[in-house]
């Protein structure tokens, strides 16, 4: 029987389906929108076509606790933790970079979070920060990529202030510079915010939806820090560490009845 | 008040504790002769004497997240925390209308400033900058502090003429007696039944008491002792945690309920560390009740960023209340800005270390809206510690 990891973000909700050996067996994306009960569902329903899993589900992000299915929560810092020690069974610095928030964790030689630290209020340095600035500019994930590659030196991004930033680099366009020196700018601009963060002592591993669609990026990282890594499937680290984490547990909250006896059973 | 259920006792303290009108108040003064209202900010005011005097002391709070700060912005500079701003907004809004004095504690240099600013725009009909003794030496900070009072009692007496006498004193003692007595049962409760009654729901009562005649709110507090006195709901898999820094700016009720949903049982606070100042009974039956009110301030007060405290260290009471309420970790959430509480966090924080007793640390503002990312560092912390933690250990002060 599979086992169903959720991990509800504020922008995408990823789902992750986990065998009884604890590999990813299939994975799931779609996005939260205003309603996570509905991201859930749909990712629920999308794996029921073709498996058999058993419930609770595992959750964790920022909806953690808002569907109607039989759920565990978790905290979306240590289920990530667990995945990545799952992965390189060693220490390490995790900088995920997610759609409205950057977290660092430091993971202990035991998978335990020795640290961690998330930015505050504001959303610079995170996912929307990019994705704001790509529908302003009117280029996909792909293209930046690509423009990057094709930077010939590096335009520095000063604002912090997502908006700002905008207005400083449409300036930029009309003194003069390229897009490709601009996007680079842009990415070391999320870079440099997440240092800010961290205090990055061994091997970095980078996560997050972010890495996934830009991975231009994480060669930037090894710039700064060569042992610099992002695994496959950087996006669904955490919802798969809800389901590891489960084996974990001391105790569990009482789960809640199902609400949709006839779902997600195999039936 | 005459309700028997614990959901309507809550939802009606809640209506009582956030209204900005201070309706209540307003009403009870209506209702006699010579019945005078004064407005006092945190953290902790003697409201027995204004009682005795035939007053209702309403504890001033801020707008937390229920007024718009428009013009409050205007009188502080961008440093400066969020609670001064929206006072002045509820004062310039004719909030405090029926308001007949303003007493401001000496806790800070804002609330200092504050009072200033309330002198020039005239509100009320006496404005005091109370000045708490530093010197607890009875006949130096005692001696002090009673003459401070005094002339608390002397701004109220020319407002209504009513003299304060022993016997009135001394009976006005025994009814805050009674509701600190309460409010320390419910506390008591819930240390060891922390899931018959959220955190969120004990603030909603305690801070109602700011705003109601201390009989009523006696009322109100037996009837919910007696109610969860009984068994009622199911423990959950959750921290117990101490939260500290939020003595004087109040935090949103959506960072207390976001503590508590991310996997935590609040079972010690210093929310509204004002009603719960004195720890203990004050004298009742003294033929000089003032001189009780003064000694107990010197004896009985509880530590807090703005009581100087060289021979009883605040850092070593943490530790004796973290290991009374036998809590698993500590949250120091404190007011952004807020100098008093900051500048004990890195002395409190040093000793949890020393200690090995997990902590987490974050800032707020009254008005905050957005809990995701402290939900998540809760969380966190939370589950670190179901995971991986062992018990607090035993240590010795």
């Amino acid at each position: 029987m599979y086992r169903l990891g959720l991990d509800l973000g504020s922008s995408y909700t990823k789902g992750v389906l986990v065998d009884e050996n604890n590999r990813m067996t299939d994975s799931y994306c779609v996005r939260s929108g205003y309603n996570f009960n509905n991201a859930a569902t749909k990712i629920i329903n999308h794996f029921n076509e073709k498996y058999e899993f058993g419930y609770p589900v595992f959750t964790c992000g920022y909806g953690r606790e808002q569907i109607q299915a039989p759920f565990v929560s978790n905290s979306e810092l240590i289920a990530l933790s667990r995945a990545v020690y799952e992965i390189y069974r060693s220490s390490c610095s995790i900088i995920d970079i997610g759609g409205q928030d950057t977290k660092f964790i430091q993971v202990n030689a035991l998978g335990q979070v020795e640290k961690f630290k998330m930015n505050r209020k504001c959303a610079a340095g995170t996912g929307s920060f990019l994705e704001e600035i790509a529908f302003r500019l009117d280029v996909t994930p792909e293209e930046f990529t690509a423009f990057a590659k094709e930077a010939t030196e590096e335009v520095r991004i000063n604002s912090f202030c997502t908006v700002f930033a905008i207005s400083e680099i449409i300036g930029m366009i009309k003194n003069g510079s390229t897009l490709p020196n601009i996007i680079l700018g842009i990415y070391n601009s999320i870079i440099l915010r997440s240092f800010e963060l961290s205090l990055i002592v061994d091997h970095l591993v980078i996560t997050g939806g972010l890495p996934a669609m830009h991975p231009t990026i994480v060669s930037l990282f090894k710039k700064s820090y060569p042992d610099t890594d992002s695994p496959e499937h950087s996006q669904f680290l955490a919802a798969w560490g809800c389901v590891l984490l489960n084996n974990e547990r001391k105790s569990m909250d009482p789960i809640p009845p199902d609400p949709f006896p006839q779902q997600g059973k195999g039936e | 008040m005459h309700l028997n259920n614990l959901k309507e006792i809550v939802a009606r303290c809640e209506e009582l504790a956030f209204d900005l009108s201070f309706t209540r108040a307003r009403e009870w003064k209506s209702q006699g002769e010579g019945r005078i209202i004064v407005g006092h900010l945190p953290i902790y005011f003697p409201r027995e004497i204004i009682h005795a005097a035939n007053g209702l002391a309403v504890g001033i709070l801020g707008g937390g997240d229920k007024k718009l700060i428009i013009r409050g912005d205007a009188y502080y500079q961008s440093y400066i925390c969020h609670m001064p701003r929206s006072i002045i907004e509820l004062a310039i809004d004719k909030h405090f209308e029926g308001f007949d004095g303003f007493i401001f504690p000496s806790i800070c240099d804002v609330i200092r400033n504050l009072s200033g600013m309330f002198q020039i725009m005239g509100e009320g009909k006496f404005v005091k900058y109370l000045d708490f003794p530093q010197n607890f030496k009875p006949d130096i900070g005692g001696t002090f502090y009673r003459h401070e009072l005094q002339t608390v009692l002397d701004e109220v007496y020319k407002l209504n003429g009513v003299e304060v006498t022993t016997e009135r004193l001394n009976h006005s003692i025994s009814l805050f007696n009674i509701n600190r007595s309460l409010i320390s049962q419910l506390y008591n409760i819930r240390q060891e039944f922390p899931w018959r009654m959220t955190a969120a729901d004990l603030y909603h009562i305690v801070r109602a008491g700011y705003v109601l005649p201390v009989e009523e709110h006696n009322e109100i507090l037996t009837n919910v002792v007696r109610l969860i006195s009984q068994e009622s709901g199911d423990p959950m898999d959750k921290i117990r945690v101490l939260v500290i820094g939020a003595f004087c700016e109040q935090p949103p009720v959506g960072l207390i309920r976001t503590i508590e949903l991310a996997g935590c049982y609040i079972v010690e606070d210093d929310f509204l560390l004002g009603a719960r100042w004195i720890q203990g009974d004050i004298e009742t039956n003294s033929n000089d009740p003032l001189e009780s009110v003064t000694s107990a301030y010197l004896e009985k007060s509880t530590f807090s960023s703005s009581v100087f405290d060289v021979g009883n260290p605040k850092e070593v009471r943490l530790l004796n209340l973290i290991r009374y309420r036998k809590v698993d970790g500590v949250i120091f959430a404190a007011p952004s800005f807020c100098d008093p509480a900051l500048l004990d966090h890195p002395i409190l924080q040093k000793e949890c270390n020393d200690k090995n007793i997990r902590f987490i640390s974050f800032l707020y503002s009254e008005n905050t809206g957005q809990f995701k990312v402290i939900k998540e560092q809760v969380g966190t912390f939370s589950d670190s510690i179901k995971l991986w933690d062992e018990p607090v250990p035993a240590f010795s002060l």
